[in-house]
């Protein structure tokens, strides 16, 4: 059954049909959770949460759009109002937990030390240049994917792609 | 490589970093989300932004365009936004549609600054009712009402607001930096922070609004104006207190310079922190729900590497839970659960008569558990201190089954209990020994008895005597004056005490009656009307009469047909202290001075001073309102235990909770405590508590 039938059958009240598409979208949901949030224990958490409210406003999804930038803005709507309310405790707790890449170590070693910084960069940036990055550098996604995911024309999306560019150059830059 | 290369380059790979998900991840989100209450078939959604119908807003720019300035024009106004000041949006479709999903009456603004209208109304329910009203203006940040039954707020430093002469609580937190060069012109705290790239204020309050019908029910009024650095400027703070005055009706809404609600939040400080680690905020939770209003707050102090400490304090009501393989840990005066919370995160867990707490870390190498064991000594000690219990067990007696609502004499030495029997009888209880007091021969009731040295008065009646016997017992040799009462009374026992060594005091209908015991002769000292004026007399009668103990002020609550009225007598005047909701039960204080009364559905109180009230909550009212002897405690029973309220003037300042069931307890003179229970073997036991 292809994606949009599944979303048509959940919003006539066949939810369980959601499983699928929690299987289906695993891995891009978790790295994209994991991204957003910059540890593997709220990402686990956003995860789940962003699928709880996913089956609550299932009606609202349309089912000919995108249903992984769907989900894309729930995640990102659940860490943004979370974001507001515990910023302070997130900046100040949230200690970058690396997840180690499983290939072989040899070939990252000389990078290692400018990821943990990045990541750690990444973590401080405003949502509306994070997202656009995880989605960009991370999910691959195209600026014009980017737009209708975020809702924003494709010159904004650019713009705050450059800005958070900037910003990490500078501070790779700084923390040398 | 040029650097915006290099930086392209390790950011692609670190797309292409294997991110690690757990196993059991989609099984655990799939069984969350099936436990989780699906939506309707109809398509209920449980957080949306209402829209407006556009087919409206369409035909009222038309008709705008015309000129035509009818009710569609209002329509319009609505649409297109308005340059704020005074403004009317109850007719708003929006907010219409969503006063009638949630159960309490919206908190709506009258006023907002110019250049903002109303963008959004946000509507949650998924988990309690959250309503937002978002005003968008231009060139500045959103404006944002939120009401809801609970309400979260983070904030370093904080300044109170009063609204009106309400003892509501409303915060001001502002973590709000200058913009530009120089410092803002509005008042409020600045929060400095390395990080702090969030600019605003938070102004809060709660606000009387209907819910389930309930007039005394609350709700959390957030008014928010918070900008990221793209969003422009924010509200200035006197104009927040503008906007909070449109919405409350009250035209006082001004800073305090004492903190006086903030004494209800008064978490407590650890004074040991490692070294390193400085405070950073507080971090609380408030929530309204069966019109109980619980907290909790949370201390934070961090390190400059981000290291955090975390002292989370909420409401000894609510249990803590510990995993089974916590470490149970001696501390100072209580047991100290030491667990994980997640891998990363240590915690100690403990109980307090204050506060239940739990101390936890992010980095178990720089904070170690001696680290988290000092800390939560450094708290239990303060408790200690300051907020001593009555838990110290000095004696013990044995009664007779059934038997409450103990008296004692001044020296102590003695008490007075009633014992359910056919009818409720009086004993009194001295040298080990159980005396029937004089009046079972009438198979009577017995009314409350009042001391004077080692004598004591009461009154007796019964069915066949409704204006019963007065007696005057000598604990001494147990004899006994027995006074023929002129009195009338429907039913219950008077409540006389002495007013000094040859005369007793009791109230009828007629008003105040005085005997001397020396003429032997009832007098009617002074007259009440209690048909008409301010107080009057339903057929039910006077619900609950009370004594100063000094016997110079007396307080009666009558239910009358504007509710119930509580007035008190004093040399002569009559002051209506409250009038409207009900009161069940009042007393007076040991200083003779301060009346406190509970209210409401058994879950509010107050405190009056001859001049002022200050109100209080409760959870859940069950009894035996007293202030304890020689102490500035309100102690009551209440669902959860025994609550010891701290007072200053008429502020309760501080709530401690003993556990437990005591419903049968009495003061002691000394401020001893008794407690009344089954022993287990058809035998009542009176424990004496001396503080600690």
């Amino acid at each position: 059954m292809d994606e949009q039938s599944i979303v048509l059958r959940c919003q006539q009240g066949e939810t369980k049909l959601l499983d699928q598409l929690v299987r289906l979208h695993a891995d891009s949901l978790h790295r994209f959770c994991y991204h957003l949030s910059g540890n593997a224990d709220s990402a686990a958490e956003l995860f789940q949460d962003t699928w709880v409210k996913a089956l609550k406003n299932i009606n609202q999804c349309k089912a000919n759009g995108t249903i992984l930038g769907w989900l894309f803005t729930i995640a990102a709507n659940i860490h943004k109002d979370r974001y507001r309310r515990h910023k302070r405790w997130q900046i100040l707790s949230r200690k970058p937990q690396l997840a180690l890449p499983t290939d072989s170590m040899d070939e990252r070693l000389v990078n290692l030390e400018q990821r943990v910084l990045i990541r750690q960069e990444i973590n401080k940036l405003d949502d509306s240049q994070r997202i656009p990055l995880i989605l960009f550098y991370f999910e691959d996604y195209s600026v014009d994917a980017i737009a209708k995911i975020l809702e924003v024309p494709e010159g904004t999306v650019k713009s705050r792609l450059y800005r958070a560019r900037k910003h990490l150059k500078n501070r790779l830059e700084v923390l040398k | 490589m040029n650097k915006d290369k290099q930086l392209e380059q390790l950011l692609r790979d670190m797309g292409k970093e294997n991110i690690k998900r757990p196993s059991d991840l989609v099984a655990k989100t799939i069984n969350r989300m099936h436990s989780t209450p699906s939506p309707s078939k109809g398509g209920r959604h449980y957080m949306k932004t209402i829209t407006k119908n556009m087919g409206i807003v369409v035909a009222a720019s038309i008709l705008l365009l015309v000129g035509l300035f009818t009710t569609w024009g209002t329509l319009s106004w609505l649409s297109n936004g308005t340059a704020g000041g005074s403004i009317d949006i109850s007719q708003d479709e929006r907010i219409i549609e969503v006063q009638q999903q949630v159960p309490f009456e919206l908190a709506l603004p009258t006023w907002v600054p110019q250049g903002y209208s109303l963008d959004e109304v946000k509507l949650d329910i998924s988990d309690e009712f959250q309503v937002s009203l978002v005003f968008a203006g231009s060139g500045t940040a959103p404006l944002v009402i939120t009401q809801s039954t609970q309400v979260e707020v983070f904030f370093r430093d904080i300044e109170f607001v009063q609204i009106g002469d309400w003892e509501d609580g409303y915060i001001i937190g502002s973590h709000h930096r200058g913009w530009g060069n120089g410092p803002r012109s509005d008042i409020g705290y600045y929060y400095e922070s390395p990080h702090s790239d969030v600019f605003g204020h938070t102004l809060f309050f709660t606000h009387r609004s209907a819910i389930y019908g309930d007039p005394y029910e609350r709700t959390f009024v957030s008014v928010v104006s918070e900008s990221l650095e793209s969003e422009g400027s924010t509200v200035p703070t006197r104009e927040m207190l503008d906007i909070v005055k449109g919405i409350t009706g009250v035209d006082k809404v001004e800073f305090v310079s004492e903190g006086e609600n903030f004494k209800r939040w008064s978490l407590i400080t650890p004074s040991y922190i490692p070294r390193g680690f400085k405070y950073s905020g507080m971090h609380l939770t408030a929530e309204f729900k069966g019109g109980v209003v619980t907290y909790s707050g949370e201390l934070g102090y961090v390190t400059p590497g981000y290291d955090l400490i975390k002292v989370r304090q909420w409401d000894p009501r609510r249990p803590i839970t510990v995993p089974e393989s916590a470490e149970a840990i001696q501390l100072m005066d209580t047991v100290g659960y030491y667990h994980w919370i997640d891998s990363h995160t240590p915690a100690l867990t403990f109980e307090t008569t204050a506060f239940n707490v739990e101390v936890s870390t992010n980095n178990a190498e720089l904070v170690n558990q001696g680290d988290l064991e000092a800390i939560a000594n450094s708290i239990t000690s303060q408790i200690s201190k300051v907020y001593e219990t009555p838990t110290e067990v000095i004696s013990k007696y044995h009664v007779l089954p059934t038997t409450s609502n103990l008296i004692f004499s001044p020296d102590a030495s003695m008490f007075v209990g009633y014992v359910e029997a056919n009818n409720r009888i009086a004993q009194l209880w001295k040298d080990d020994t159980l005396y029937d007091l004089p009046g079972m021969e009438t198979l009577s009731q017995y009314g409350p008895v009042s001391w004077r040295g080692e004598r004591l008065v009461y009154h007796v009646v019964s069915d066949d005597d409704k204006s019963g016997l007065f007696y005057v017992y000598n604990t001494q040799d147990h004899n006994f004056v027995k006074i023929q009462s002129t009195l009338e009374w429907l039913n219950h026992p008077l409540q006389p005490v002495f007013i000094n060594d040859e005369t007793i005091a009791a109230i009828d209908t007629d008003g105040l009656w005085t005997y001397n015991l020396q003429d032997e002769s009832w007098n009617l000292e002074t007259h009440l009307d209690f048909q008409g004026g301010s107080s009057s007399l339903t057929r039910n009668g006077i619900q609950k009469l009370s004594w100063s103990p000094d016997g110079s002020k007396v307080a009666w609550i009558a239910h009358t047909e504007s509710g119930a009225e509580l007035t008190v007598f004093n040399e002569g005047e009559i002051t209506l202290v409250h009038q409207g909701e009900e009161i069940l039960d009042l007393a007076w204080s040991w200083d003779n001075k301060r009346l406190a009364a509970i209210t409401g559905a058994n879950t509010q109180g107050f405190i009056w001073d001859g001049e002022k009230k200050s109100s209080f909550d409760i959870n859940y009212y069950l009894g035996n309102l007293a202030w304890v002897p020689g102490k500035e405690i309100l102690a009551f029973t209440e669902y959860s235990g025994l609550a010891l309220n701290h007072v200053q003037g008429i502020e309760v300042v501080h709530t401690n909770i003993l556990a437990g069931d005591y419903a049968n307890h009495a003061w002691l003179p000394n401020g001893n405590l008794a407690h009344v229970l089954d022993d287990g073997e058809e035998r009542y036991e009176v424990t004496i508590f001396h503080w600690q």
